[in-house]
């Protein structure tokens, strides 16, 4: 049986339409930056890792000097979106110690910029006060039609939507969501459909039966 | 007939794993090797990292003239974002300079990772034998 042209034609078009769509849903570039120099003419290496450490932890996530003594002190963060990073160098003199940093953001993911993020490490590094980083608007709390995110329970499970698309069942697995229309795709265990009523409050599949607390 | 099949095919993936979903991208940053060089002009610092970050990644520049902060992003796709960025700083100590690099790339979008970014960056730099710098 010949296939239809029209027919095939237009399957490939929707399809490489998702594909399209799937791939600037992820489009995004580096912002990266070199923020201040200090050079100090007292202290050690050590005294500028410690700030370097304090600095970044006010800021990013569980800082760490790879490998211990180089005084390249690194890091991640914010907690809920992992989308900047910086890096600091501390460089021991005959006299003090000259301090490097470098900022990267994942842009637009990321809430502020690289620049932002080094002004805000380098005020810490030096003592002068800093202003908090632009952080995350809170979470939807109506049941929105347009994504999934929220606190769902039903079936046997407690599974909490993130608006990066990110699911955590009660049990600690991790996996995702995504929504086209009211057609729901959650990953959790395997991927299962489900569809999304007119209410934004249930989700109703083969496998779940979830309802959205909102 | 071949063509049946591959639609099928794909019409089958499809309704087995949904509809595509977006890819969760995420940044890896990596301090580099630091580089010593014990008898040189910091000019030589900062021809080595303008002529390293160019030949490994686009639109260098130095962070203001004679900062010795010089730092390049790239490749850029067809809507201009930039998958990997670098850094390289030039301090003079002594009679020479010492020079960092750190390197960040966005996962998946970029074909490698920090570390082997930086890698080609301190290759593209000099060694010991080409430049008189030791790495560590």
């Amino acid at each position: 049986m010949a296939l239809n042209p029209k027919r095939t034609k237009a399957f490939l078009a929707i399809f490489v339409a998702c594909v399209l769509a799937s791939v600037a849903a992820a489009s995004s570039s580096v912002d990266m930056t070199t923020g201040i120099r200090f050079v100090r003419p007292t202290g050690t290496q050590a005294d500028c890792g410690a700030k370097a450490k304090d600095a970044l932890n006010a800021f990013l996530l569980d800082a760490q000097e790879s490998p211990p003594g180089s005084g390249e002190w690194s890091a991640e963060g914010p907690a809920d979106k992992m989308t900047g990073a910086a890096v600091l160098h501390c460089i021991g003199l005959d006299k003090g110690y000259v301090v490097t940093l470098t900022c990267a953001v994942q842009s637009p993911q990321s809430l502020y910029a690289a620049a932002a993020l080094c002004q805000t490490i380098a005020n810490r590094f030096a003592g002068r006060p800093t202003q908090p980083l632009a952080t995350p608007t809170p979470l939807p709390s109506g049941c929105s039609l347009t994504n999934l995110v929220g606190d769902w329970t039903g079936s046997g499970v407690a599974l909490h939507m993130t608006v990066e698309n990110g699911l955590l069942g009660g049990d600690g697995v991790s996996g995702s969501w995504y929504l086209s229309g009211n057609a729901a795709t959650i990953t959790y265990y395997g991927d299962h459909t489900a569809t999304l009523s007119a209410d934004g409050k249930h989700l109703d599949g083969r496998d779940y039966h979830l309802t959205r607390k909102c | 007939m071949m063509m049946r099949g591959f639609c099928l095919a794909l019409a089958a993936a499809l309704v087995a794993g949904g509809a595509p979903k977006p890819a969760q991208a995420m940044i890896d940053m990596v301090s580099g090797a630091r580089g010593v060089a014990k008898s040189a002009a910091l000019d030589d610092c900062n021809a080595r990292a303008k002529s390293a970050l160019t030949a490994v990644l686009t639109n260098t520049y130095e962070a203001g003239a004679g900062t010795g902060q010089w730092a390049a992003s790239g490749p850029a796709d067809a809507s201009g974002n930039a998958s990997s960025g670098a850094a390289i700083h030039c301090f003079p100590v002594g009679k020479g300079y010492v020079v960092t690099l750190t390197c960040a790339v966005q996962l998946p979008n970029s074909a490698e990772s920090a570390h082997d970014l930086c890698g080609r960056l301190q290759t593209a730099f000099g060694s010991q034998q080409n430049g008189g710098i030791a790495w560590r």
